[in-house]
């Protein structure tokens, strides 16, 4: 379990990045949103104490992570968008780096470079970016950590890649981890998610559970918007629509539809939508 | 794995394997390149203008030892460093004993090994330029404290820069070593020049004499003083040095 506590952050030049976050983020895999300059790799260095925050505090399972105590550390690992280290290959940085992770899985491991088509022996730096990414995320996510901060995972990856990375992520997320993927390509990772939390102007304006907007909110596709919809988009001569849920449908969460409307002046209505049976 | 917070030199020598294949090679190299030199030296010390060479040949493991805490910034990732899980005591205590005593001991104690036979050798040490200065550097025995801090400081502020920096680690660490090498050179030439001018005044028929181990003498004991003030100046500022990279270890932030 993350918690967020008021957090507020801002950049030498005075430059306000995150304003008073707060959350409680339970274990599952949650999906970070936000435009470009929302602040949401400065959120995930917070969460992994690389940043600390001005205000307010982040702990996982009660732990400060600005601390930076081993037994905090030990909990968590960050993947930025471009990793490097000393070693000739991945497979001797984790000889030397895993060590420090008491749940690193070997044989998990090999399985996800095997998947991906890599042996780990390839030299790193004449790695193409798509195929360092892979061997990094293969890398990540047999750490087992308690939480795993992924940073634009896809980037950079094939089609094929992309299926074999949402595979590997929902097989390593078991019980009691964490994994908040921000990504701007949704519909590589669709389907993953438990939870979903969106950044507006370094404001946290929506931290809720898949379940949850699923029970609020309906995301239809209609010839032309109905009375109720809160929020549409024309597509392809038809439009996708947020309607109110009823108890007689339930829809998949769109995602984009989702993000546009909460980055939209509609957003309101759609907050108030899913604050309104709580 | 012991996730304790207290000071794990365990967890301190795993942490410096990250760094592994730079250290490795170092730790191969630097033994076997101050060998090399201090042979060459020897040999280039009986030649006419041998001395030009081994002053020269002097720079490399110098300069190896003034970058040597470069390792710590290649192809290494802030990222990994920082989340790494050990203490910042571990992280900076690690790369700051590696730095400035564990570096210099490998390219100090060979070529002082192959001093300390050549000059029990007759044969060897007889008219060789290179063991003539070794000895004359000797002779200013008081200047020992000063020498070790000199040689230091550039080392630190190298290893400084390397963890204030978060872009262009590499490039500023250099360039501030460098800033700092220049520093120090004008600090001796001055100290030296001030000491000549004192002994000219104080001491001038020594100068009258033409003996030069008179003259070296007495340039000893004009600058003595001066090395020694020197001397304690040099570590205090390493010892900030090393306080403020401890500190940056600390609270250094992506």
């Amino acid at each position: 379990m993350i918690e967020l506590k008021d957090i507020s952050y801002r950049y030498r030049a005075g430059l306000e990045a995150l304003t008073g976050i707060t959350a409680s983020i339970p274990d599952g895999i949650h999906l970070l949103l936000g435009e470009n300059g929302a602040g949401k790799t400065t959120l995930l260095h917070i969460i992994s104490g690389l940043l600390f925050p001005n205000t307010g505090c982040c702990e996982i399972d009660g732990l400060k992570i600005a601390d930076r105590t081993p037994e905090t550390l030990s909990k968590v690992f960050f993947l930025a968008d471009n990793l490097d280290f000393p070693q000739l290959t991945v497979k001797k940085f984790a000889a030397v780096h895993s060590p420090f992770y008491s749940r690193f899985d070997n044989d998990l491991f090999e399985e996800n470079l095997r998947e991906f088509g890599l042996t780990g022996n390839e030299k790193f730096r004449s790695l193409s970016f798509g195929n360092k990414r892979k061997s990094l995320l293969a890398y990540s996510l047999a750490l087992s950590t308690d939480v795993l901060l992924l940073d634009e995972p896809a980037n950079g990856l094939d089609i094929g890649s992309k299926q074999i990375l949402r595979r590997m992520v929902a097989k390593c997320a078991v019980n009691f981890r964490t994994i908040i993927i921000s990504t701007h390509t949704v519909t590589d990772l669709e389907y993953l998610f438990d939870g979903v939390m969106m950044l507006k102007r370094g404001r946290l304006i929506l931290s809720e559970s898949v379940g949850k907007v699923q029970s609020e909110l309906s995301f239809i596709t209609a010839p032309v918007p109905p009375v109720e919809s809160v929020f549409s988009i024309q597509n392809l001569g038809a439009f996708r629509c947020i309607v109110p849920a009823d108890e007689s449908t339930e829809s998949e969460i769109d995602f984009v539809l989702l993000y546009l409307a909460l980055q939209s002046k509609d957003a309101d209505k759609v907050l108030n939508l899913l604050k309104s049976e709580e | 794995m012991d996730y304790s917070n207290k000071f794990s030199v365990n967890r301190a020598i795993k942490y410096g394997r990250l760094f592994s294949p730079w250290i490795q090679r170092q730790l191969l190299f630097y033994p076997l390149i101050s060998i090399f030199i201090s042979v060459l030296s020897i040999i280039l010390g009986y030649t006419t203008y041998g001395i030009a060479f081994t002053a020269l040949l002097s720079f490399i493991p110098a300069i190896l030892q003034y970058f040597g805490s470069l390792v710590f910034g290649m192809h290494t990732d802030r990222y990994i460093e920082t989340l790494v899980p050990a203490t910042w005591c571990e992280k900076a205590t690690f790369t700051v004993v590696y730095s400035l005593v564990v570096l210099p001991l490998l390219l100090n104690i060979p070529s002082q090994i192959i001093y300390w036979i050549a000059t029990r050798i007759p044969s060897v040490a007889e008219g060789n330029s290179w063991i003539e200065v070794h000895q004359l550097s000797k002779a200013l025995s008081s200047g020992w404290l000063w020498n070790i801090v000199q040689s230091l400081i550039p080392t630190a502020v190298c290893l400084l820069a390397l963890v204030i920096y978060s872009s262009r680690r590499i490039l500023m660490s250099v360039v501030w070593s460098i800033v700092s090498l220049i520093g120090i050179s004008i600090l001796g030439g001055i100290v030296g020049f001030m000491s000549a001018i004192k002994m000219v005044k104080e001491d001038i028929n020594t100068l009258n004499n033409n003996d030069p181990e008179a003259i070296i003498d007495s340039l000893a004991s004009s600058m003595q003083p001066s090395l020694i003030i020197l001397g304690i100046a040099g570590c205090v500022i390493l010892l900030v040095i090393v306080c403020i990279i401890f500190r940056k270890f600390r609270s250094r932030q992506v």
